[in-house]
């Protein structure tokens, strides 16, 4: 970073010198001078212009490389550049993953203005997932990058291990929304894995956490996409009804499996024929255990977080400050610890703590209800997909967990005009 | 493809028209929320940087050890203008202090990073070396205590990589740490 | 698709490529974590507690009695039974168990107070004024100087000598308004901050000069007699750059200090002998600004935030300490007889 030294302007001193209490001056004979000071200022705006215009850009070469041209290489590339841009260099602060957490504070906190930077790196990839797919996650999210370029060897995981697994991201969202919208923590900051890497240093926990991760990913495809990251559970909502849907070849599909076995995020569904014949009154029982389960699922989530809602506001810094302090005035001890020398020292009243404690006490009562509510649905959902057959005829792409990597145009013969090409030598000379 | 011919709604057509639905509500979703979110969203005034307010600030310490950084983006200031220029600082000899040497025991800073000049009888210019500060604020403690305050905390803008959420301000006894804007990126005294 | 060339002796290239690419991506992601991992080894996160207060207070003083005050306390003095205290917004005027009975609104930044015959004298930083018990104003008049700062006055037979942060002297004024002379010190007034007190005793008057860690004497026509105190942080000495703040005396003619970022009330006789810690920081409620100190037959009264405190010499606490080994006919000790 550059380094700006600028001379703090006499303007800025009286601006800043009416708080600051004037204090008499000392009487220097010897003619000293006081010195001038210099404090470094912060990186240049351009810099956010230059995310949001190389965002816009990475995003736009990765739908057509989706879309038009069929081809992993420019996927490839546009990660790398990620990787060393939005990773690397901007240290990969503020990520699309977290502006949620700033866009629910915005909603919430009339007084909280959202930097136009951070709600463009929140809406533009929604925008474009509504149009071409989940063109985000490709090699444009720089952990998507990291965890893309590491994927070696692919290993297939259970259809139990990842439905289960694949709830987490709603959870995680839902509980980031919660703490967000309660101005407690951000929590998809502060669990992050992978920003140790990008930093060159962090926490040893974290660091360690995002290595495993890293080294899981080497094996199987994109652990943290598929099974911890809240912005791809938001974004697949999306990409489901997307506008455009990828195709896998315009060609003939010849049945190989080879994108489906190439495929590290397990988004490729083979051909399905439905034989599970049901009849009338089986399947009118089946629809009425949803319409009843799902229901319950979500009243017994709501009434479950609701009652839990008093542990879980432990988490804000006030709630735990109103603990410290009843249990000091129950209590009285000696020594106080930082937190209650500060609240004793700056003259804060116990009456406007308890406000401020019932009003996060209400707050949380209420949007854990939601959540509650919200992740019981999410179960009952992942519950009924595992029971629901869809007939399917050729092999297509499921929009909704496809993070448009492009292995599975890579590995499509009907796509290599090469192959095509042998292929249609080796009939001729055969036939 | 058999099926379409046979009746009007058929699964396929109402998948179809289900995706259709889906589409339409996630586009108008997509819409409401922009224009929710523009007006709250103003370039100018939005606050992007953390700075510490140093009529908050306690000097706990936490400054130190709480910063994602290997070394914490907190350093110490001083600001001239405001120093007695005393020669028994507060904040460059600790509070017990027996002998007034340079010996490293009788210095408040852990790290040795104020250095004195001797300018006339009976002052002293203090500055402080950032390269050794660590943020603990010590001086900064001993000089709000026993002298005028000159000796403060502040984020260094060079340092600092603008955490979403700065790690310390959530930790912050005195709640001192918020966001401001790029004008006010430093709270100086004067 | 083309059936795989299978010898068991040969590894085709793209398995050979493979098991190559999966030993470098876990032999990075290993080497990197581990590099990062040896880095922040012994991350301790040492707490630094708060400054431990001393366990029990070795005061010889007990505390009686305490007035709150609506906001906080610039400056109190004492008249009679009357308890009359300068805050921001007005003087109030106590009885000695808080009895609200005057208040009246003055300009704010209250410096010093001071009462003699009656009257009210308030310091402000370029004036002083005069007022009645009512409330009334009765004289006021302006610095004689233009970089006048007042600090702090006394008050000893007709006039007042008021001490100037900004010209760094003591003026002296007669109590009907005229300037009479400035006194200045030979050592220099070295004044950092708003840490100037003064007090009369016995045809003397002391002041603090903070920035030399002393207490300067000079006769009332201002003729320089002496100092004392010395540079430290232990009890007996000045610690800081601003010590002492404020000053007291007892009818005795010893010195009554009281230093601020470790409050304390210490004793001094009228030469300079350290004699006892009346109040240490714990016994006045801790904080970093210095008590405002009044002594009253045998009591001892501080104002510190917005309370007016009333202590005690208590024999039993007093035990070990220098205040019971002290020799002199205190009249702090005089009516106690525990």
């Amino acid at each position: 970073m550059k380094k700006l030294l600028f001379t703090i302007s006499s303007l800025f001193f009286t601006l800043t010198a009416m708080a600051v209490q004037r204090f008499p001056k000392p009487e220097f004979e010897s003619g000293y001078k006081y010195p001038d000071l210099h404090y470094a200022l912060p990186h240049e705006m351009v810099w956010e212009v230059v995310d949001i215009v190389l965002l816009v850009v990475l995003m736009s070469v990765v739908a057509w490389a989706m879309m038009k041209k069929r081809n992993r290489k420019p996927i490839v590339w546009v990660s790398i550049i990620s990787i060393a841009y939005f990773g690397f260099f901007r240290k990969g602060c503020v990520c699309s993953i977290g502006s949620i957490q700033n866009v629910v504070l915005a909603f919430v906190d009339p007084t909280y203005v959202l930097p136009l930077s951070v709600l463009a790196f929140f809406i533009l990839p929604i925008i474009f997932a509504f149009f071409f797919g989940r063109v985000f996650c490709a090699g444009v999210c720089p952990f998507g990058a990291l965890q893309d370029i590491v994927n070696v060897k692919n290993y297939r995981l259970s259809k139990a291990v990842s439905t289960v697994l694949g709830i987490i991201p709603w959870i995680y969202l839902a509980f980031g929304i919660l703490f967000a919208a309660t101005k407690s923590l951000f929590i998809i900051c502060r669990f992050d894995p992978f920003i140790g890497i990008y930093r060159l240093g962090g926490a040893v926990g974290f660091v360690t956490a995002g290595a495993l991760l890293l080294l899981a990913a080497v094996f199987t495809g994109r652990p943290f996409c598929r099974f911890l990251c809240p912005y791809g559970a938001l974004l697949s909502l999306f990409s489901r009804v997307s506008i455009w849907k990828s195709r896998l070849t315009t060609k003939e599909c010849i049945s190989c499996d080879l994108c489906h076995n190439s495929c590290p995020v397990d988004a490729v569904r083979p051909p399905y024929n439905n034989e599970v014949k049901e009849s009338r009154s089986q399947g009118v029982r089946r629809m009425l255990g949803y319409f009843v389960g799902l229901p319950i699922l979500i009243i017994a989530g709501a009434l479950l977080m609701r009652m839990s809602s008093g542990s879980i506001s432990r988490v804000n810094k006030d709630v735990k400050l109103y603990d410290m302090v009843m249990a000091q005035e129950a209590n009285p001890q000696e020594n106080l610890n930082l937190d209650l020398e500060a609240f004793y020292g700056q003259g804060r009243t116990v009456a406007a703590l308890k406000a401020s404690y019932e009003k996060h006490q209400a707050d949380f009562k209420l949007y854990s209800t939601i959540v509650g509510g919200f992740i019981g649905l999410v179960i009952g959902l992942a519950l009924i997909n595992l029971s629901v057959r869809r007939k399917r005829l050729h092999y297509e792409i499921d929009p909704a967990n496809c993070v448009s990597c492009g292995r599975c145009f890579s590995y499509c013969p009907q796509n290599n005009d090469k192959i095509i090409l042998e292929n249609k030598n080796h009939e001729k000379s055969h036939s | 493809m058999e099926k379409e011919n046979k009746s009007k709604k058929s699964p396929q057509d109402r998948r179809e028209f289900l995706k259709k639905a889906g589409t339409v509500v996630a586009g108008g979703t997509i819409l409401a929320a922009f224009g929710a979110l523009i007006p709250k969203a103003k370039a100018e005034k939005a606050d992007y940087f953390w700075q510490i307010d140093w009529n908050k600030c306690t000097n706990c310490g936490r400054c130190e050890t709480d910063c994602v950084l290997t070394v914490s983006a907190v350093k110490c200031f001083h600001a001239n203008r405001v120093c007695g220029y005393c020669d028994l600082c507060g904040g460059y000899y600790r509070s017990n202090v027996k002998d007034l040497n340079t010996a490293a025991e009788n210095l408040t800073c852990p790290t040795g990073a104020i250095s004195r000049k001797f300018v006339e009888d009976p002052y002293f210019e203090y500055a402080i070396d950032e390269s050794l500060c660590t943020g603990c604020g010590k001086c900064a403690k001993g000089c709000g205590s026993f002298g005028n305050g000159s000796l403060y905390l502040q984020i260094k803008r060079d340092l600092c990589v603008n955490c979403n959420q700065c790690k310390i301000a959530t930790n912050c006894p005195g709640d001192a740490i918020q966001r401001v804007s790029n004008k006010n990126a430093y709270e100086l005294k004067g | 698709m083309e059936p795989k060339k299978e010898d068991s002796t040969n590894i085709s290239r793209k398995k050979f490529l493979r098991i190559c690419g999966s030993v470098i991506a876990g032999g990075a992601i290993v080497g990197v974590s581990g590099k990062l991992l040896y880095n922040k080894y012994g991350n301790q996160e040492v707490e630094r507690k708060a400054q431990a207060v001393p366990q029990g207070s070795k005061s010889p003083y007990r505390l009686l009695s305490s007035i709150e005050v609506p906001e906080w306390i610039d400056g109190f003095e004492l008249s009679g039974d009357k308890v009359i205290v300068a805050a921001a917004n007005g003087i109030y005027v106590y009885d000695r168990s808080g009895n609200l009975s005057q208040n009246f609104a003055v300009a704010s930044k209250v410096r010093d107070i001071a009462v003699k015959d009656e009257t009210i004298y308030l310091l402000f930083p370029t004036r002083i004024e005069a007022y009645n018990m009512e409330g009334d104003l009765v004289r006021d008049w302006k610095a004689c100087d233009d970089h006048a700062d007042y600090c702090s006055f006394a008050i000893a037979g007709d006039n007042l000598f008021v001490t100037d942060a900004g010209n760094k002297a003591i003026f002296k004024y007669s109590t009907d308004g005229s300037f009479v002379s400035v006194i200045s010190s030979p050592n220099d007034f070295i004044i950092p901050s708003y840490s100037f007190g003064i007090t009369a005793s016995n045809d003397r008057i002391y002041c603090s000069n903070p920035g030399r860690h002393q207490v300067e004497s000079y006769t009332l026509d201002g003729q320089y007699k002496g100092a004392f105190g010395k540079a430290g942080g232990a009890v007996g000495m000045f610690c800081g750059c601003c010590n002492p703040v404020h000053l007291t005396h007892t009818s005795n003619g010893e010195i009554i200090t009281s230093e601020k970022g470790n409050p304390r009330i210490s004793c001094y006789s009228s030469d300079g002998k350290f004699r006892s810690v009346l109040l240490d920081s714990k016994a006045l409620g801790g904080g970093n600004v210095a008590y405002n100190v009044r002594l009253d037959d045998d009591k001892v009264i501080v104002s510190g935030k917005n309370r007016i405190s009333f202590f005690q010499y208590d024999g039993a606490l007093a035990e070990g300490t220098d205040c019971s080994l002290c020799g002199l006919e205190c009249p702090l000790r005089k009516n106690v007889t525990i």
